[in-house]
């Protein structure tokens, strides 16, 4: 557990970073960008397979924080605004290569008591499992998995209807389970 | 939908997880970040310009009408003083140059202080204290002036006099010489006729007319008087012709009427 201190200390350091940041100090801008570039490198990658393009993202989204960083208002932490910018940049940035297909074929929609499937799966064997996603699903599956949006604000986003956020999600399960049992069998080596 | 526990197994996993970019993504950033800087700074410099020349044209349309306001307020005064001194009109209507002269300096003199007099309407009693003595000063200036202009009047008037009692004494010695001659023929032959006395006034006449054109003192002709003198002999000869023409023909109209029976 992280001391009290500690995070105060640096809640506080980030605080007069950001200040600074806004007069334009180039030096606690690049201080801003090494303290959150790893983690938005990661929330980027969720989206955009290839880190490369990840990486573009990532460099439009951070110069978007620096050059709006004085609309920040200390009402919500800034890695929340910071990883707001994020989402939106790699949603746009799909939208203009027009990766993004939202299949919609009419699934019957129930809920379906899933099995208590634990992942006893690495980092990287997830992010390949959500990699394997079609464009449309994998963007509302981790939106809503793990970002932790509402439909609402997902159809909101992505300009699309709450009903095709759900069909989507609901197929995004059902292959991911899918695929994370493939994965199980073979790593426990039964057939 | 209820979160599946894979899933928060999955959330877990990710957001422990940090990639580390690569260099190049800061250097690219930090360009970005300049050149945007400078584009704010052009900006800035535009809005300052723009600024500039707002402020620059306002300062320039302020001077111009105050300049059209000052000009109309001269005039005005002009006017006024026109009214105000009439007697100083009725001597400049008919003085000379000079005194016109005169006149405008005092009107110069009038508006400038008539200015400065309305610059100081809005001041305190001490200021129109100023005025009041301004004014006094003014009045003073202007007796000056117009006393000036008075005596140069006056001297003007007597040298016109002088001109004119000159020419009347050159046509007095005529008219004396004139008297003399007819009191002389009278004494010779009793009586005079009208013929030799229109004879002795044309003679005169003539004279008259040469001292106007030739001055002998000077050996100088007057072209003005020879001009004058050659037009009224042009419009003389056209009366004349005009006048033998109309003649001629009533004489042929009167004799063709008094023969139509004939």
């Amino acid at each position: 557990m992280k001391h009290p201190l500690k995070v105060i200390q640096l809640y506080k350091n980030e605080a007069q970073l950001i200040n600074k940041a806004v007069r334009n100090n180039r030096e606690a801008q690049h201080m801003l960008y090494e303290l959150h570039a790893p983690k938005m490198l990661s929330v980027c990658r969720y989206y955009i397979k290839d880190l490369q393009q990840a990486e573009d993202v990532l460099l439009n989204g951070f110069f978007k924080v620096f050059t709006k960083i004085k609309h920040f208002k200390n009402e919500g932490s800034f890695e929340g605004w910071v990883r707001r910018i994020m989402i939106r940049e790699a949603i746009s940035y799909l939208r203009q290569k027009k990766q993004i297909e939202f299949v919609s074929d009419a699934i019957e929609i129930h809920e379906e008591q899933t099995n208590n499937i634990k992942a006893q799966i690495d980092v990287a064997e997830i992010q390949q499992l959500i990699d394997d996603l079609p464009e449309g699903y994998r963007m509302v599956f981790v939106m809503y998995a793990i970002e932790g949006y509402k439909h609402s604000e997902i159809a909101d986003l992505l300009k699309i209807s709450e009903g095709t956020s759900k069909s989507q999600l609901f197929k995004a399960r059902k292959l991911l389970q899918k695929q994370l049992q493939l994965l199980n069998t073979t790593s426990n080596g039964t057939n | 939908m209820a979160p599946i526990k894979f899933e928060n197994d999955i959330k877990e996993k990710l957001e422990q997880r940090g990639l580390q970019p690569s260099a190049n993504v800061w250097k690219n950033l930090e360009k970005q970040l300049d050149a945007s800087d400078k584009k704010k700074n052009n900006k800035g410099f535009w809005w300052f310009g723009i600024a500039a020349s707002f402020v620059g044209i306002l300062i320039m349309t302020t001077v111009l009408f105050n300049r059209d306001g000052a000009k109309d307020i001269e005039s005005v005064i002009v006017d006024i003083e026109a009214v105000d001194k009439p007697g100083s009109t009725v001597k400049l209507s008919d003085s000379t140059k000079i005194e016109e002269n005169v006149a405008v300096e005092s009107v110069k003199e009038h508006n400038l202080i008539e200015t400065k007099k309305n610059s100081q309407k809005n001041t305190s009693e001490l200021k129109v204290q100023v005025q009041q003595k301004q004014k006094i000063l003014i009045k003073g200036t202007v007796k000056e002036v117009v006393a000036q202009a008075e005596i140069k009047h006056e001297k003007e008037v007597k040298d016109v006099v002088k001109l004119n009692t000159d020419k009347l004494s050159f046509e007095d010695i005529k008219i004396q010489e004139i008297v003399a001659q007819v009191q002389a023929l009278k004494e010779a032959n009793n009586t005079v006729s009208d013929a030799e006395i229109n004879a002795l006034l044309d003679q005169a006449q003539k004279d008259i007319t040469m001292h106007k054109l030739y001055n002998e003192a000077t050996n100088k002709v007057d072209a003005n008087a020879l001009l004058e003198d050659v037009e009224a002999d042009l419009e003389q000869s056209f009366r004349d012709k005009a006048f033998k023409a109309i003649q001629s023909g009533f004489k042929y109209v009167k004799t063709a009427v008094a023969d139509r029976n004939n």
